[in-house]
C-alpha cells in the first residue's frame, strides 16, 4: 500500500467492497482500519466475521433441501468474530443491528432456526430504514427477511391444533419472502446505479464492473419462494400478482435470467389457466372472488405490508398495459423471446452441446407459447415473422422447421412455405402430410403444377405406408393432372392429362369410398370430358356422403344444364343457395339459368340481389381493413377469413373458372395496372382486400351481359363502366366493351376492344371467338381461321368456336372441313353446360 | 330418463319462472348447490326426443339473456353438449327436434354479437410491440431488435386488430354454420375458468367426435354413434383446441390429450395449417415442460411445476360440484 487511506475514504472503500461482494479485500482494509483507531476493533470483528461467513457460503453454497451443516471450524471462527463484536457493546446501533443479522444468518447456516428467529426479533427488521442507508445494508435486510422466512418454514407451529394459526404462520412466511424480494430488487437497482455512476467517475480505472453479480441463495429464495407458496396454497391470483410485481420492477443485469423465467411462467399461466373473463390487468386489483383460487382456501392471504421504499417500476405517460390475457402473454413472450435470442448458444462444437440444447429448449418453449397465443388471435403473419427469428436455432430441428412452414402457409406466404416444406420433407421423409401440404399450396394460388406433381408423387410412392393419406395422394395427383389438362395448349396433351387425372381420381375413390371429395372430383373430371351420365352417378354419390357440399350441388346443376334440363338445374341452384346464400359463383350460374328459364328481368333482379349481398358482406366497417399494410396484396392477404368463406377462385377468369396459366399472368397485369390507375385517380374506392372488388366487378359484368341480352346497350355500357372503374385494364371489361360496341353495330370499335383484350389475355377464348367472327365479316378469312383454330386449341370443347370455325371454313369453300366442324359443334353443344364445368374451383 | 331427474328439471323450470326480478342474482348464486340438476339437464340434452328439451332450451336462453354472469355461465356449461347435439342431428340430416337447440344457439350468438345498447360489437386485440414502452419493459433495454421489414413497418405502432362486426343470423345455413359455431366457442373459451369438469369433459368429447366420426380412427376409439363425416372449418378447430388446451391443463389430462390428438389427426387430413400449428405447439410445450432444464430456473423452482399446481387446483375446484356423470360409458 503506497499511502494510507484517510478515514472517510477508507470507509467508502469498505462500503463499496461490501456492496459489490468483494470479500477477499476486507481483511486488508480491516488491518488499515484498526491501525487508525482503537475503537474500530469491534467494527473490524464485524467485518471479518461477515467476510468469512460470506466466503464460506461462496465456497459451500447452500442447496435447497440439504440438511443443515452443524458446527464447522470455519464457522466457529465466524462466531468468534461476531460474538466479540456484539459482546463489548461498543458498536454504533447500526453496526449492532448488522452484527445481529449476521449472527442470525450464521445460526441458520448451522441449523439453529429457533435461535435465528430470536435474533431477528431482537433486531426489529421492520423498523430498519430503507432510505439513506448504504447499499450493502439493503442486501443484508433482504437476506435477513428471506432467512427469517426459511426459519419460520422449518420451525413447527406452536399449537398445531388451530388451523387459523397455520394460516397466520403462512401469511407471516409469505410476507417475509415478499419483503425480502422487494428489498432485493431495490438493492440490485441501487447497485447498478452505483456501478454506472462509478463507471463515469472513475473512468480511467478499470474497476470490477464487468463482473456479474450473483444473486446468492438467500436473495434468490426471497424472490422465488413467495409465489411458489401462493400456488401451493391454491391462491393463483396472489401468485400472479407477485409475478407481476417482480416483472414490473425495472430490470437489472442480475435479474435478467429471473425475469425471463418468470415472464415465461406467467405467460404459461395466462395461456393455460386463465380466460378473458377471469382476467384482470396488471394495474388493477385482483377480483375479490376469482374462480382461479381454490374455493376451500379462499381469502387466506392478502397483501398487507408496506415498505418505506419500493423498487422502481416502469413508468411513463404512454405505458402499454395489456387488457386481455392473450395480450399480456404475448407481451411477456416477446420479452422472453428477445432475451432467449440474445443469450442463444448456437455453437455446434461438442463442448457446447449441453448449453446449446438447453438454449434450444428454452427458446422453443417460448416459440411454442407464442404460437399458441398468436394462433388464438389469428395473427399468423406476425407469427411467421417470429418463427423466422427462431430459425437460427433450427438446424436439423424438425419441429421448428415444420412450425415455420405452417405459419408461412397460414400467413398466405405460399412460395416460401413450399421451400420450407421441402426442408421438412428432407428431415422427415416418411410423413405424408408434409408433401400433401406442399401440393395444396402448389395447386392453389402458386399454380406450380410441375412442382405439385413431384410432391404428389412422393405421397403416391409411399404406397401402403401412407395409410389414410394414400387416397389423398391420388386425389392430389389427380388434381395436378386435371389442372395441367386445362393448361395444355395441345389437344393431345390435354387428352393425355385428362386420362391420367381420371385414373388417379378413380384410384382415390376406390381407396376411400367414403370420401365425398374423391367422388366429387371424379364426377367433375368425367364432366369435363363430357361423360355426363357417368358424372351424374358420381356426383350423386358425393352428395350422399356430404349432402350440403356446395361444389357437388353446383356440379349437379351444371350437369343437368348440360342435359338441357334448365329448370331442374335452376331448382338445384336455388336449393344450394338456400344453404349458401352468399356464394357468388352459385349466383352467377343462377343469373345465366334465369335468363334462359325466366327471362332477363328475373336475372336482373338476381344481379341486384348480388349487389346487396356484396354490400352486406363487405361494406361492414371493420377497422382492420383500413391502414393495414401498405400494398393492395397485403390487404388481400390480411383478410383471409373472408377469402375462405368465398369460394370464388383467386385471380380467376369468370368464364374458365380455374386459374389458367395465361389468364393468371393477365390477372397479375390486371392487378398491377389497376393499382397504377387507382393511384393516379385517387377517387377510386379501392381500400380493403382485393378480392371483394374483383367480385363486384364481376357482378357488374354479369348485369351488363343480361342487358346485352335484352338489347339495351346504354344500360350495358353503364354496368361495364362500373366494372371498368374498378379494373380498367381487365380483359373481361374490355371484352364486354367490345360486345356492347358490336350490339351498337360499331364493328371497328368492337374489333379494337377485342384486340386490346387479347393483348392482355391472349388465350381468352370468348374474345378470340368474337374477334374471329368480326374478321370473318370483314372478309379476312385466313386470319379469322387462324384465331379460331388457336381458340379451339385452348379449349377444344367450346362448341360456338367450332361453329364459327365451320362458318369461316365454309366461306373459304372448304366444305368438308366445315362440315366436320359443324358436326363437332353440334355434338359438343348437346353436352354443353350453361357455364363451363371448370368454373368450379379445384383445390385440395 | 328417470322420473327423479324429470322432477328435478321440472322443479328448476318452475322455480325460475316464478322468481321475482330482485331475487335473480341471489338465485344465480345458489344454482351451483343443486347437485342433481346438472346431470339431469345433460340427460335432457342428450336424449334429443325428450319433451323437456324445448322448455329447457328456452330457460337456458332466458338465463343467458338475463345478463347475470352466474346465469350466463350456467348456460355456457352446456354449450359443448348442445353443439354436439346440434351437429350430430345436422349431419344425420334428421330434421327432428334440433329446432329448439338451433334457436338457443342462434339466440346466444345474436346476443353476443351486440353490446348492451344493441350496437354491433367489435372485439379488439392490441398486438404488443417491444418498440413501445410497457408495464414490463423499456424499449432501450431490449437491445437490437431484428431489423426486418416487418419490424420497420410496425416500428412505434401498436397494432390493433379487430374482429367483427358480425351479422345477425336468423337461421343456420351450411355457409354460416361454422362462423356461428366458431363464435360460440370463442364465447365459451372466454369463460373457461368458470366451466366445471363435466363441461370440459363434454368439450373434449365434442372435439374428438366431430373430428373422427366417419374416419378410420373412429374404430380405434370404439365410438359407435354417428358414422357420417362432419364438415369442420379451420377456425372452428383452432377454437376447439384452445378449449381443449385449457381442459388438458386443468384436470382433464386424459380426455384432453385424446381430444388434442383427434383434432390434430383431422387437421392433417384436411391439410389445415392453422390448427396444426397451434396443436403442435401445445403438444410440444407440454412435453417440453417436463424436460425443461434448470439453467434458467434456479434450483428452487423446477420448470413447469405450476402446471401441476393448476391441475391440482382444478381438481379440487371441480370435484365438489357434482359427481362425475358417466360420460365414459359412451366411448
Amino acid at each position: 500500500m503506497t499511502a494510507r487511506k484517510s478515514g472517510s475514504r477508507l470507509e467508502t472503500e469498505i462500503e463499496r467492497c461490501r456492496s459489490e461482494g468483494q470479500w477477499d479485500k476486507i481483511p486488508e482494509l480491516v488491518r488499515q482500519l484498526s491501525a487508525k483507531l482503537i475503537s474500530n476493533d469491534d467494527l473490524g470483528e464485524l467485518l471479518l466475521g461477515e467476510a468469512k461467513l460470506q466466503q464460506y457460503l461462496k465456497e459451500n453454497p447452500i442447496k435447497q433441501g440439504a440438511s443443515p451443516r452443524g458446527i464447522r471450524p470455519k464457522l466457529v471462527e465466524v462466531r468468534k468474530h461476531l460474538t466479540a463484536a456484539l459482546d463489548r457493546g461498543n458498536l454504533k446501533p447500526d453496526y449492532m443491528q448488522e452484527a445481529s443479522m449476521l449472527m442470525a444468518k450464521l445460526c441458520y447456516v448451522e441449523g439453529d432456526y429457533q435461535e435465528a428467529i430470536g435474533q431477528y426479533s431482537r433486531v426489529g427488521l421492520d423498523d430498519m430504514p430503507l432510505a439513506g442507508s448504504p447499499v450493502y445494508r439493503l442486501s443484508m435486510i433482504a437476506e435477513a427477511y428471506a432467512t427469517k422466512g426459511l426459519c419460520l418454514e422449518k420451525v413447527p407451529t406452536v399449537s398445531p391444533s388451530l388451523s387459523n394459526r397455520n394460516a397466520d404462520r403462512d401469511q407471516e412466511i409469505i410476507t417475509c419472502y415478499e419483503k425480502s424480494g422487494d428489498i432485493a430488487l431495490l438493492y440490485l437497482q441501487e447497485v447498478e446505479k452505483a456501478l454506472s455512476a462509478g463507471m463515469q467517475n472513475r473512468s480511467p480505472k478499470p474497476g470490477p464492473v464487468a463482473q456479474e453479480q450473483e444473486l446468492g441463495y438467500f436473495l434468490e429464495t426471497g424472490l422465488q419462494r413467495a409465489h411458489v407458496i401462493h400456488f401451493k396454497n391454491g391462491n393463483l391470483t396472489r401468485g400472479v400478482g407477485r409475478f407481476r410485481e417482480i416483472l414490473r420492477a425495472v430490470e437489472t443485469r442480475t435479474t435478467q435470467n429471473l425475469r425471463m423465467t418468470i415472464a415465461r411462467q406467467l405467460a404459461e399461466i395466462l395461456l393455460r389457466g386463465m380466460c378473458e373473463q377471469s382476467y384482470w390487468n396488471p394495474l388493477e386489483d385482483p377480483p375479490h372472488h376469482s374462480p382461479l383460487n381454490d374455493p376451500l382456501r379462499q381469502g387466506t392471504y392478502t397483501k398487507d405490508y408496506s415498505l418505506s421504499r419500493r423498487p422502481r417500476v416502469y413508468s411513463g405517460e404512454t405505458l402499454f398495459c395489456p387488457q386481455e390475457n392473450t395480450e399480456e402473454a404475448l407481451l411477456l413472450l416477446l420479452i422472453s423471446e428477445s432475451m432467449a435470442n440474445r443469450d442463444a448458444v448456437l455453437s455446434r462444437i461438442p463442448e457446447h452441446n449441453n448449453d446449446r440444447i438447453i438454449s434450444l429448449q428454452s427458446a422453443s418453449v417460448v416459440y411454442d407459447l407464442l404460437t399458441i397465443a398468436l394462433g388464438r388471435r389469428g395473427q399468423y403473419e406476425m407469427l411467421s415473422e417470429c418463427l423466422e427469428r427462431a430459425m437460427k436455432f433450427a438446424f436439423e430441428e424438425f419441429h421448428l422447421w415444420y412450425q415455420f412452414a405452417l405459419s408461412l402457409m397460414a400467413a398466405g406466404k405460399s412460395a416460401r412455405a413450399v421451400k420450407v416444406l421441402k426442408e421438412c420433407i428432407r428431415l422427415k421423409p416418411d410423413d405424408p402430410t408434409i408433401p400433401l401440404l406442399a401440393v395444396k399450396l402448389c395447386i392453389g394460388t402458386l399454380h406450380w403444377l410441375e412442382e405439385g406433381e413431384r410432391f404428389a408423387k412422393m405421397v403416391v410412392d409411399m404406397g401402403e405406408k401412407a395409410s389414410e393419406f394414400r387416397a389423398k395422394g391420388y386425389l392430389a395427383i389427380g388434381l395436378v393432372y386435371s389442372l395441367r389438362a386445362t393448361d395444355a395448349s395441345l389437344r393431345g396433351m390435354q387428352e393425355e392429362y385428362q386420362k391420367k387425372a381420371l385414373g388417379a381420381f378413380q384410384r382415390a375413390q376406390s381407396l376411400s369410398p367414403t370420401d365425398h371429395l374423391a367422388a366429387f372430383y371424379l364426377a367433375l373430371q368425367l364432366a369435363v370430358s363430357r361423360q355426363i351420365p357417368e358424372a351424374l352417378g358420381y356426383v350423386r354419390q358425393s352428395l350422399q356422403l356430404q349432402g350440403d357440399d356446395v361444389h357437388s350441388l353446383h356440379l349437379l346443376a351444371l350437369l343437368l344444364s348440360a342435359q338441357k334440363h334448365y329448370h331442374d338445374a335452376l331448382n338445384i341452384i336455388e336449393m344450394a343457395l338456400s344453404e349458401y346464400p352468399e356464394n357468388f359463383i352459385l349466383l352467377f350460374t343462377k343469373v345465366k339459368l334465369e335468363t334462359l328459364c325466366r327471362g332477363p328481368e328475373e336475372a336482373l333482379l338476381t344481379c341486384k340481389h348480388m349487389l346487396q349481398i356484396w354490400k352486406s358482406c363487405y361494406n361492414l366497417t371493420n377497422p382492420s381493413d383500413s391502414g393495414r399494410g401498405s400494398s393492395l396484396l397485403d390487404r388481400a392477404i390480411a383478410d383471409r377469413r373472408q377469402l375462405n368463406t368465398m369460394t370464388l377462385p383467386d385471380f380467376s377468369d369468370p368464364e374458365t373458372g380455374s386459374v389458367h396459366a395465361t389468364s393468371m399472368a393477365a390477372s397479375r397485369v390486371e392487378q398491377a395496372l389497376s393499382e397504377v390507375a387507382s393511384s393516379l385517380q385517387s377517387s377510386a374506392p379501392k381500400q380493403g382486400p382485393l378480392h371483394p372488388w374483383m367480385t363486384l366487378a364481376q357482378i357488374w359484368l354479369h348485369a351488363a351481359e343480361v342487358y346485352m341480352g335484352m338489347g339495351k346497350p346504354t344500360e350495358a355500357t353503364a354496368c361495364t363502366q362500373e366494372a371498368a372503374n374498378l379494373f380498367p385494364m381487365s380483359h373481361n371489361v374490355l371484352f364486354m366493351k367490345g360486345q356492347v360496341a358490336e350490339l351498337r353495330g360499331n364493328m371497328d370499335e368492337a374489333k379494337r376492344w377485342y384486340e386490346e383484350a387479347l393483348s392482355i389475355s391472349p388465350t381468352h377464348v370468348k374474345t378470340m371467338q368474337r374477334l374471329g367472327l368480326i374478321l370473318h365479316q370483314l372478309q379476312r378469312f385466313s386470319l379469322a381461321e387462324k384465331i379460331l383454330r388457336d381458340a379451339v386449341q385452348v379449349n377444344s370443347t367450346a362448341h360456338d368456336v367450332w361453329n364459327s370455325l365451320g362458318e369461316v371454313l365454309q366461306a373459304q369453300g372448304n366444305d368438308d372441313a366445315a362440315t366436320e366442324c359443324f358436326l363437332t359443334a353440334l355434338e359438343l353443344e348437346a353436352s354443353s353446360p350453361i357455364l363451363p364445368f371448370t368454373i368450379i374451383p379445384r383445390a385440395l | 330418463m328417470f322420473a327423479m331427474d324429470q322432477g328435478v328439471v321440472e322443479e328448476w323450470l318452475a322455480e325460475f319462472k316464478t322468481l321475482p326480478e330482485a331475487a335473480v342474482s341471489s338465485y344465480a348464486a345458489t344454482l351451483k348447490e343443486k347437485a342433481s340438476l346438472v346431470p339431469a339437464l345433460y340427460k335432457v340434452i342428450r336424449e334429443n326426443y325428450s319433451d323437456l328439451l324445448e322448455p329447457v332450451c328456452h330457460q337456458l336462453f332466458e338465463f343467458y339473456r338475463s345478463g347475470e354472469p352466474h346465469l350466463q355461465h350456467f348456460t355456457l356449461l352446456f354449450l359443448p353438449e348442445l353443439l354436439w347435439s346440434y351437429l350430430s342431428v345436422t349431419s344425420g340430416r334428421d330434421p327432428h327436434c334440433s329446432g329448439c337447440i338451433e334457436a338457443l344457439l342462434l339466440g346466444v350468438y345474436n346476443l353476443e354479437i351486440v353490446d348492451r345498447d344493441g350496437q354491433s360489437k367489435v372485439l379488439s386485440f392490441t398486438v404488443p410491440s417491444l418498440s413501445k414502452p410497457s408495464v414490463y419493459h423499456e424499449p432501450s433495454t431490449i437491445g437490437s431488435l431484428a431489423l426486418t421489414e416487418g419490424a420497420l413497418a410496425n416500428h412505434g405502432l401498436s397494432r390493433v386488430v379487430y374482429s367483427g362486426p358480425h351479422l345477425q343470423r336468423e337461421t343456420f345455413t351450411a355457409q354460416n354454420r361454422f362462423q356461428v359455431l366458431t363464435f360460440l366457442l370463442l364465447c365459451y373459451n372466454a369463460a373457461l375458468s368458470y366451466m366445471t369438469s363435466p363441461s370440459l369433459q363434454s368439450l373434449c368429447q365434442l372435439g374428438s367426435r366431430v373430428c373422427i366420426c366417419g374416419y378410420p380412427r373412429q374404430h380405434l376409439r370404439r365410438y359407435k354413434g354417428i358414422s357420417t363425416r362432419m364438415t369442420v372449418s379451420s377456425d372452428f378447430l383452432v377454437q376447439l383446441i384452445t378449449g381443449i388446451h385449457y381442459a388438458l391443463c386443468n384436470g382433464e389430462s386424459d380426455l384432453g390429450s385424446r381430444a388434442l390428438e383427434d383434432v390434430l389427426y383431422r387437421a392433417q387430413l384436411e391439410l389445415y395449417p392453422e390448427p396444426l400449428l397451434v396443436g403442435n405447439a401445445i403438444k410440444s410445450s407440454l412435453h417440453g415442460a417436463v424436460l425443461k432444464s434448470n439453467k434458467e430456473g434456479p434450483a428452487l423452482h423446477p420448470g413447469g411445476h405450476h402446471a401441476h399446481f393448476l391441475t391440482h387446483i382444478a381438481q379440487r375446484r371441480h370435484q365438489p360440484v357434482h359427481p362425475r356423470p358417466s360420460l365414459e360409458e359412451t366411448w
